[in-house]
C-alpha cells in the first residue's frame, strides 16, 4: 500500500515537472512584469519622439530626495526605459513593450558635507554621459500617490 | 420515401405553425422612431459613415428590411436597438458634453477596431454596413483632430509645481477611506504592489501607473487571465500631462484613481469586476449610484480577450 503510494507521488512530481517544463517552451505567450526588487514608484515619463516609456523607481531614501529636493546617502534610483508599444485594446494609448535599457544611480558621502553619486548602465545602451545622466536621473520630482 | 397518407397527417400541424407564426407578429410593438432632436455635429465624411454602419441601432433613424421586421427575428433586433439607443443615441449626441462626446467617439472606433461593432449578427446581413479599411482611417483620424496636444501647457505645468508644495507639507496620517456607491473601496496599500505597466494616452492627454495585487501579478505571470482569479486588484494612478514639442511627455497633477476588483459573487452582472473611480486628491468617489459600475465595464468588454484588462503586459511575442 505505503509502496504505491510513494509511487503516485513519484508520478505527481515527475509529471509535474513535465508540465513547468512545457510551460518554458510556451514562451512567446508569457507576459512579462518588471521586477523592481521592492522598489518604489519615483515617477514615470515618456518621449513620444523617441518611442519611449519611463519609469523611475527608487528606495525609500531616493524617493524621500524626490519629495524634498535633498539628498543623502544610500539612495537608489534605478530608471527602466522601455520601447514604446501600441495598447492592442485601445488607439489612443501608449504601453510599455520591451525593455531598453536600465540606469542604476547610488547615493554616497563622498565626506561629511558632500553626497555624490555612482552611475551605472545595468542593461542596453544609453546616450549621454554619467554626469550628465545622474544630473537628470536625480533631478526627478517625486508623483504625488494618494 | 415519406407516405401521402404521412403527408397528409402533417398538415394541422403545419396549420398551427402558421397561425402561430403569424401570432407572434402581433406580441410585440416594433420600435419607434423618435424625432432627431440634437444630432451629432461632425464632418460629412464622418456622419456618412455612422449613417450607413451605425445609425440603424444607435439612433432615431432606424430603417430596417423586412426580414428585420418578422418575428421572432425583430423581437431580438428590438431589443438589440433599444438597449444601442439607451448607451448613446446620434439623434440626440449634441445634448453630451464636449468631453463626454470625445470620450463616446474614441470608445466607437476602438469598438469597431476591435471587431465588436456593428454587432456580428447585423453585419452579415447588412454587408453594406461593413466598414472600409478607408473608413476607419477617417474616423481614427477625426478623433484624433478633435483631441489636439497643448503643448508646454503653462497651466498644467503651474499645477504641477503646486502639487509639488503639497507634496512636501503632507501628513499621512490616515484618513477616512473613500467608498464609491457600489461598496468598492479606496485601496490605500497599493503604492506597496507591483507596477503592472505604464501608460501614455493621446486620446484624452493622461498618462497612468498602473499596480496589481499579489493575485493580480501572479495570474499575468502564470497566465490564467481568463479569468483573472478571485481576489485580484487593480489601481490605476492617472495624471495630466506635460507635452512638449521635443516628444517628451511628462507628469502634471494627479487627476485620479481608478480600480478594479474581482469578485465572482459581488459583481456577476460585470463579470467579477467591481469598479471604482476616485477622484481629485481628495480622492472623491464617482457615480452617483452603482449603476456606474455597468458603464465602465460596457466599454471594457472591449478588452475581453484579456480578462477585461486593457494593460497587462504584452505577451513576449508581442515585444519588439
Ligand atoms: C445591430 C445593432 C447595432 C449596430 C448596427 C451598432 N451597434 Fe453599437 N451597440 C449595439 C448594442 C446592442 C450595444 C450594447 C452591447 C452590450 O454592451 O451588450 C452596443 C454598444 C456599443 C458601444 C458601447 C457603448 C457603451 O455602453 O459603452 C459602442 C461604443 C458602440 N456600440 C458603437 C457602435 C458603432 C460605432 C457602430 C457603427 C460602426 C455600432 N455601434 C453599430 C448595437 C448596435
Ligand atoms: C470609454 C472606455 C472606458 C470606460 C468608460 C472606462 N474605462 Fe477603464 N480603461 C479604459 C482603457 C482604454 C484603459 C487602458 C488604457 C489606459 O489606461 O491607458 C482602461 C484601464 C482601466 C484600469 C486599469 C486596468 C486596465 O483595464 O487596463 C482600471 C482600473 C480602470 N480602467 C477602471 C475603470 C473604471 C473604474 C471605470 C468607470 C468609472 C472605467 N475604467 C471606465 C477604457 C475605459
Amino acid at each position: 500500500m505505503i509502496r504505491m503510494k510513494i509511487f503516485a507521488m513519484l508520478l505527481f512530481v515527475i509529471a509535474g515537472s513535465y508540465g513547468c517544463a512545457n510551460d518554458t517552451s510556451n514562451d512567446v505567450h508569457k507576459r512579462i512584469i518588471y521586477n523592481a526588487h521592492g522598489l518604489k514608484v519615483i515617477t514615470s515619463f515618456s518621449n513620444r519622439k523617441q518611442q519611449t516609456i519611463s519609469i523611475l523607481y527608487g528606495n525609500a531614501l531616493a524617493l524621500q530626495s524626490a519629495k524634498t529636493g535633498i539628498h543623502d546617502q544610500g539612495e537608489v534610483f534605478e530608471l527602466v526605459t522601455f520601447k514604446q508599444a501600441d495598447n492592442k485594446f485601445w488607439y489612443g494609448s501608449y504601453i510599455n513593450g520591451a525593455v531598453q535599457s536600465i540606469e542604476l544611480v547610488t547615493s554616497y558621502a563622498k565626506d561629511k558635507k558632500v553626497i555624490d553619486f555612482n552611475y551605472k548602465i545595468v542593461q542596453g545602451q544609453v546616450s549621454g554621459g554619467a554626469d550628465a545622466r545622474i544630473n537628470s536621473i536625480t533631478s526627478h520630482r517625486a508623483l504625488l500617490f494618494p | 420515401m415519406v407516405s401521402s397518407k404521412k403527408i397528409k397527417r402533417l398538415w394541422p400541424i403545419a396549420g398551427i405553425l402558421l397561425v402561430g407564426f403569424i401570432s407572434m407578429q402581433f406580441i410585440q410593438v416594433p420600435v419607434q422612431n423618435d424625432k432627431v432632436t440634437h444630432p451629432i455635429n461632425a464632418p460629412e465624411e464622418v456622419t456618412k459613415i455612422f449613417r450607413k454602419a451605425c445609425y440603424d441601432c444607435h439612433s432615431n433613424e432606424t430603417k430596417f428590411n423586412w426580414f428585420d421586421k418578422v418575428a421572432p427575428v425583430s423581437w431580438q433586433v428590438d431589443h438589440e436597438v433599444k438597449k444601442a439607443r439607451s448607451r448613446f443615441n446620434f439623434s440626440t449626441f449634441d445634448t453630451l458634453s464636449a468631453t463626454d462626446q470625445q470620450v463616446r467617439l474614441w470608445e466607437m472606433v476602438n469598438m469597431v477596431l476591435a471587431g465588436k461593432m456593428p454587432l456580428n449578427s447585423y453585419a452579415t446581413l447588412h454587408p453594406e454596413a461593413k466598414l472600409t479599411p478607408h473608413d476607419v482611417e477617417v474616423l481614427k483620424n477625426y478623433v484624433v483632430s478633435i483631441s489636439p496636444t497643448k503643448y508646454h501647457d503653462r497651466s498644467q505645468i503651474k499645477s504641477a509645481e503646486e502639487e509639488q508644495k503639497v507634496l512636501v507639507d503632507r501628513s499621512t496620517a490616515s484618513k477616512n477611506i473613500p467608498v464609491a456607491p457600489n461598496g468598492v473601496r479606496f485601496i490605500p496599500d497599493y503604492k506597496n504592489w507591483e507596477v503592472i505597466s505604464t501608460t501614455s494616452r493621446f486620446d484624452n492627454h493622461t498618462m497612468r501607473v498602473i499596480y496589481g495585487n499579489k493575485v493580480t501579478v501572479n495570474a499575468i505571470r502564470s497566465g490564467r487571465i481568463k479569468p483573472f482569479p478571485d481576489g485580484a486588484a487593480i489601481v490605476k494612478v492617472v495624471y495630466n500631462i506635460i507635452e512638449e514639442k521635443n516628444g517628451e511627455v511628462y507628469p502634471g497633477a494627479f487627476n485620479n484613481i481608478q480600480i478594479m476588483i474581482k469578485d465572482e459573487k459581488r459583481f456577476p452582472e460585470s463579470k467579477g469586476w467591481g469598479f471604482g473611480k476616485f477622484n481629485g486628491t481628495d480622492l472623491k468617489p464617482y457615480g452617483k449610484t452603482a449603476a456606474f459600475n455597468a458603464t465602465c465595464y460596457n466599454c471594457h468588454k472591449i478588452a475581453d480577450e484579456t480578462g477585461y484588462v486593457f494593460s497587462i503586459p504584452l505577451e513576449n511575442k508581442d515585444l519588439k
